[in-house]
Parts: structure tokens; sequence; C-alpha cells
């Protein structure tokens, strides 16, 4: 491995995820790079709909702390992690950084399955692995 | 009051409409061959010439028919009525047809009944025809089935003028019964095509409901104006059905959170509740939640929780806690206590507008049931999470609090204080609105203009960036199709079954309305449920003995509002909730969701229940 992307929320499968890209980063020599995603997109569903940016300047504030908690943990073991947060659709953002730095791995803690997913059409998070890689272009390991 | 005219009177009038006609051909010529002055003053001539003659056969054509007239006595029956349906509320553009002797007697317009369902016309017949002659009306309306004909007995006479004229009166009351016909079927198939398209998000929703009613009205215009079984609504009638008190009280509030939210108010009133509970954690739960839920009897439950979340996440991990033991009860408080006022939550703002409420006839009736169920949520919810709560790490409170203060600071305080200013003055104009005759939406512009003018904000910006166009669209579109499905008496069906299976029992009734729309509300969109419903309670008012105290009003708010906290989908609170919670790894799953939430709904549903019942009643 030559670049690990990890996809980073604040959940504790996400904080596993942290520290084993960390490790593989480690042991590889790999550059590390932990993305955040702002999607405030569930606003939209909403019968008074509200727009995005209503969320977004908050889950900025708290994604890029969790960003930071993410870059101490790397560095705890001795890797300079790059942290990005960007604005939009997950997969879209996580799948533009993975091109951009050239990666070839993602590392995800299992979030289960999303809130539409779980509402509407109960897939399991196998299918979404496929999903995953399938828009990403690269390898998706997750972190259970 | 449209009146018809019988038709002896259009020999009278025919010779107008043809020579008008006649003088529209020769200003066209006019216009087309002005080439010179004589051809000017030739056509001038002319015009002048075609102007007497019309003047000239005109008095002869008044000439003739007084001489007619005056020849042949007439016998004038001033007719009146009302045309109701079986709940007796009036229905409107009934067809009306006369028959004199078993001959229809045609009128020069058409004979409809007008709002409320009263109609008069004067049928000018031969004399000697009254009060022997049988006189009989029939009565047509799509969606109503036609009446067999009404012998219009005891003719009365009340007077005769010197010509021999004789002037009969007659007062008509008619009972009108539902039909099942090809509008019901549509209508009922074009609400629930909607209901489906919003419910399984297949397009969204304001173009759902817009579609709708773009159908309801397509249909009336193509197939409805060749064949009237099938005219489901008229356009002024689905302009009507618009309540633009609704529209612009919510335009009005989105305006007033819009200023206020710059503000900063609500993240540091999350701080202070962090503040006041000095680091007991099931204080700190039972004020976030009182406060959240006194905020949203003002101010839009959504906002309220957009906004107070990320302070409650940062408090709760700063206390090394799961933030959801705190947002999940912060989301039910925003919900009950939105059910508290008209402004609260917008099913409140429908029924309110639908029912001529006023804010204090909602306060008088909900406000004391709703702090009850608050203050049964708070303890449960104490006892629910007490494990969570006890693992909380509770460092240095004064620490932490400045940490946050700078984060979560008053961002404008002069802003605030016109804010609130304004903000008090408004719920004054509320309090005062039903005494005033003033409908609740004027006392809400009147707020959002001055705070808009106070406070310097650029109008612009807040009419494209803080009111939500497509929500108000998705009301304006949802009324039209409700009106459709009220008008092809889809409503009046159901409103029936709703009587029918509680016996003709207030009791049941209350029951049935209040735990119908909350269970209903725990799973679709409560806005197009109650949307549906207040026409339906609105009939029931009418034909339940003991509903008139309008009881059944209060029995839809609390279900419809208070349902919505049953599961994640159920209110638009729950759903930024969980959604801001899983943004930040806090995932919370459909069924995890209903375990914390659907008893504590349950419970003050049933509080409810016994309010309405023995208390209320």
């Amino acid at each position: 491995m030559k670049s690990i992307v990890c996809g980073v929320t604040g959940s504790e499968n996400s904080k596993k995820a942290i520290r084993v890209a960390a490790d593989m980063a480690l042991k590889d020599s790999a550059q590390l790079t932990y993305v955040y995603v702002v999607d405030a997109g569930f606003l939209q569903g909403l019968t008074i709909e509200l727009r995005p940016e209503y969320a977004e300047s908050f889950l900025e504030r708290l994604g890029g702390q969790i960003l930071h908690e993410a870059a101490r943990t790397a560095s705890s073991i001795g890797i300079q992690a790059k942290a990005v947060l960007r604005k939009g659709k997950i997969m879209d953002e996580v799948s533009k950084v993975i091109k951009e730095v050239g990666g070839d791995l993602l590392v995800v803690g299992d979030e289960g399955q999303t809130f539409a997913q779980k509402v509407l059409f109960g897939k399991r998070i196998q299918n979404n692995v496929k999903e995953m890689e399938r828009i990403s272009g690269v390898p998706v390991k997750v972190i259970h | 009051m449209r009146l018809g005219i019988a038709k002896f009177a259009i020999p009278f009038f025919l010779p107008m409409p043809i020579m008008t006609g006649g003088m529209g051909h020769v200003t066209i010529g006019l216009r087309k061959n002005i080439r010179d002055e004589d051809d000017v003053m030739r056509l001038t001539k002319t015009a002048a010439m075609l102007s007497f003659a019309m003047l000239f056969f005109l008095g002869i054509g008044q000439s003739w028919s007084a001489q007619e007239r005056g020849t042949q006595p007439s016998d004038v029956l001033s007719l009146t009525g009302n045309v109701t349906n079986v709940q007796g509320k009036g229905v409107k553009d009934v067809k009306v047809s006369v028959f004199v002797d078993g001959k229809e007697v045609h009128l020069a317009d058409e004979l409809v009944t007008h709002d409320g369902g009263s109609f008069h016309c004067k049928v000018a017949l031969p004399g000697g025809t009254l009060p022997s002659g049988k006189v009989e009306a029939g009565f047509s309306k799509t969606a109503y089935k036609t009446s067999d004909r009404v012998i219009l007995d005891h003719v009365l006479l009340d007077r005769k003028d010197g010509k021999g004229n004789a002037y009969y009166v007659k007062q008509v009351e008619h009972v009108l019964q539902r039909a099942i016909s090809p509008t019901f079927w549509l209508a009922s198939l074009i609400l629930l095509g909607v209901y489906v398209v919003i419910a399984f998000e297949l397009l969204h929703r304001t173009l759902a409901a817009l579609m709708g009613a773009a159908m309801i009205l397509t249909i009336s215009y193509t197939v409805g104006t060749f064949y009237p079984e099938y005219h489901i609504l008229s356009f002024e009638d689905a302009a009507a059905a618009i309540d633009i008190n609704v529209i612009w009280l919510l335009m009005a509030m989105m305006i007033i959170v819009g200023v206020m939210k710059k503000t900063g108010v609500f993240q540091w009133l999350a701080l202070k509740c962090f503040e006041v509970s000095k680091g007991n954690i099931y204080a700190l739960s039972a004020v976030l939640m009182f406060i959240t839920g006194a905020t949203s009897a003002f101010l839009d439950n959504v906002t309220t929780m957009l906004l107070m979340t990320p302070v409650t996440i940062e408090i709760s991990k700063a206390l090394r806690l799961n933030p959801l033991s705190l947002m999940l009860p912060e989301a039910f408080a925003s919900n009950v206590g939105g059910t508290a006022t008209i402004i609260g939550d917008p099913p409140n703002v429908m029924i309110g507008s639908y029912a001529k409420l006023t804010f204090m006839d909602f306060v008088d009736n909900l406000a004391v049931i709703c702090l009850i169920g608050l203050a049964v949520s708070i303890l449960y919810y104490i006892w629910y999470f007490k494990k969570d709560y006890k693992k909380a790490v509770v460092g240095d409170v004064a620490e932490m609090t400045k940490t946050l203060r700078e984060e979560y600071k008053i961002t404008d305080p002069r802003l605030l204080t016109i804010s609130l200013i304004v903000l008090g003055l408004t719920v004054l104009l509320f309090v005062f609105h039903g005494p005033l005759h003033m409908e609740v939406s004027v006392a809400a512009l009147m707020g959002a203009g001055v705070l808009l003018v106070l406070s310097r904000v650029d109008i612009v910006q807040m009419l494209e960036k803080e009111i939500e166009w497509p929500t108000l669209i998705f009301f304006m579109m949802l009324f039209i199709v409700v009106a459709g499905a009220e008008e092809s008496g889809l409503i009046q069906v159901i409103a029936d079954w709703v009587r029918d299976m509680s016996g003709g029992s207030l009791v049941v009734a209350v029951a049935l309305i209040l735990w119908v729309s909350a269970i209903a509300s725990a799973f679709i969109d409560n806005i197009p449920f109650t949307a549906t419903m207040l026409p339906l309670v609105a009939s029931l008012n009418q034909t339940m003995p003991g509903a008139e105290s309008g009881i059944l009003w209060w029995a839809l708010a609390l279900g419809a509002c208070l349902g919505g906290n049953g599961t994640m989908i159920g209110a638009s609170a729950n759903i930024v909730t969980v959604g801001i919670a899983e943004s930040l790894g806090y995932p919370v799953s459909f069924m995890q969701y209903m375990k914390i939430a659907w008893w504590p709904m349950m419970i003050t549903v049933a509080l409810s229940t016994g309010w309405l019942i023995f208390v209320m009643m």
C-alpha cells in the first residue's frame, strides 16, 4: 500500500478504523489521509424543508474535531496523517479524495446501515461495501 | 346569489347581441380603410346612421316587448331555497331545474346554488298557471345522487299588480344524498397517489402535491368539461381551498426564526442549561427538555433542534456521555412543547386556521396537558437513561463551560434584544388576535415586518434563504388535493364511517380521532394527514352530539402532534436529530428509536385521552 484513505465519523467503529489505518500506514510506510464529509442532505427530506447550510457550519466544526483526534491518534504512533474535510455526498467526496491522493485502499468503520437504508430499504452493510468499491474504484476495508 | 331569468324574457334581449355584433364589424372596417379625410367623413356618417338605426330597433324592441308583456298577464314565481347534505352543510354549485306541469322551464342563466347552498330565482309563467299548476324542482350535482323532482305545492300568492300580474313565493329546503361517482374514485386515487409518492419519496413532496393538484384541475377542465361527472373541482374552489392564513403564518414565523438564529440564542440557551444544572446530569436532562419544549411552543421544532443539538453533542462529549441520551429526549420534548400552541407545530397552524380557533383557545385547552406530558416525559427519560447518566464523567464544570462559552455565545446582542422585544410583542398580538377578530397570520406578519425593519437584515436575502418556498407551495398544493377529495365525497364517506364506528358516542369518537391520528402520525407525514382530517372532523362536529364544543379538534391536534414522537420518521425534529447524530457517528436504528420513544409517546397520548374525556368533556 502506498496511500491509505480513511473515512471517519465519531463512532466507536470509526475510532477503531482510525487506529487500524494508522497501523497499516506504519507497516507499509504508506501515506495516510483521514477524510470527514459534511453531508447535511438529511435536511432535504423534511416537511418543513431546510437547506443543508443550516447544519453544515456546526457539522464542519464537529467534523474538524473528529479529524483532529484522528490525526492525534496517528501521530501517537509516529504517522503524520493528512486531514481533509469536504462537503457533499459522502461517497462522492471520498472518491474524489482517493483520486486526488492516489489512494489504493479505503478504510472505514462499520456505521451500520445508513438512515435512509434502514428506514426504506433495509440494505445490509455487505451490499454497501460493494457499492463503495464500485464508486471509489479501490478495495474497501470495513472495521467492525 | 345567482338569479335565473325565465325564457319569456329572452326576446326582449335578443336584438342587443345582434346589433353589438354589427357594430363590431363596422369598427374593424373603420380601422382598415382610413386613408384620407373623405374616407373618414364617409365612414363617420355611416357609423352615425348605424347607431341611429340601432337605437331605433332597440326602441321598437322595447316597445314590442312591453306591449307583449302588457297584453299577457304573467304569474311570477319567486323561488328561494337551500340545498344541504345529510350533515346539514350547504352544498354549492347544485344545478336547480324548475318544471311546470311536467315540462322543464328553460332559464336564460343556469340556476345553481351559491355558497351555503342557497339559491333564488324568479320564474315568469303564463297567467293562470298558478296556483293550480304542478310546479316541481330538480336538484343535481356531480358526486351527489340526482334527486327525484320535489313537488312545490302550497305556492303562496304574495301580491297582484295593476296589470294583472300575480306574484307567488315558495321556499324549498332539500337534502342531497352523496353518490359514488367517477370523481370520487379519481379524487381518491389522486390523494392516495400523492400519499404513496410522498411516503416512498418517489418524487419530492412538493412536486407530488403539485402534480396531484394539477391532475385534479386538468381532469376537471378536460374530460370534466364534456362529462360533468368527471368535474372534480372548479378553479375558483381550488383557489379558495388554499388557506392563505396558514401560508402567511408559516412564512412570517420562518422570517422571525431566520433573524433570531443569527443571534446565537439557541446555542446559548443550551449552554445555559448546562451551567444551571451544575454538573448534575439528571438536572441537565430535565432542564434541556424543558427549555427545548418551551422554545418549541413558540418557534419551530426543527430549527430549535437543529440549533440546540450541536451544543448538546459537545456537552455530551465533554461528559463522556452518549449524546443520544440527551438528544432523543430533547427531540421528544420539542414535539410535546410544539403541541401547546397554535404556532408550535404545522398541524396546529392548519387546525387553528381551519376551525377559526385562537391562540388562547390552544393555550387554554392544550397547554396544561402538554406541561403534564412534558413533566412525565422528563421523568420517564431520566428513568430510561439512568444507567447512561450514571456513567457520565463530570469534570471541572466551570472549565468546560468556559471553553464552550467561547464557541457558543450571543453573537449579536443588539439583534437579540430587538428580536426578543418583537417576538414578545408578536406573542402579545397572538394572545389578543381573537378578541381583535384578527387572523393569527396578521400578528406574525406584523412581527416579521417590524423585525426586518429594525434588524436591517437584507430583505432579499431573507426571502431567498430563510423562507422555505417549497414547503409553502407544498401546503398550497396539498390544500387543493384535499379539497378535491372533499368535493368528491371521499372525506364524507370516511367521516360517516368514523361516526358509525363510534356508534354516535362522543367519547368513542374522541378516542378514535386521537389514537388513529397518533398512530398514523408516527408513520406517515402528519401534515397531509391533518389536511385530510380537517374536513372530516368538521363534518363530525356537525353531526356528533356534543362535538360542537370543538373537542374533536383538540383530539386531532394532540394525536397528530404527539403521535409524531413514536418513530424516527414521525416528526421532522426526530429526523433532524437522528441525521445529526448519525453524521457524527452516533447512528440509531429505526427499532432502537421506537424502543426509546414509542412508550413515552403512548403514555402522553393516554394522558391526553384522559384529559379530553375526564377534564374537557
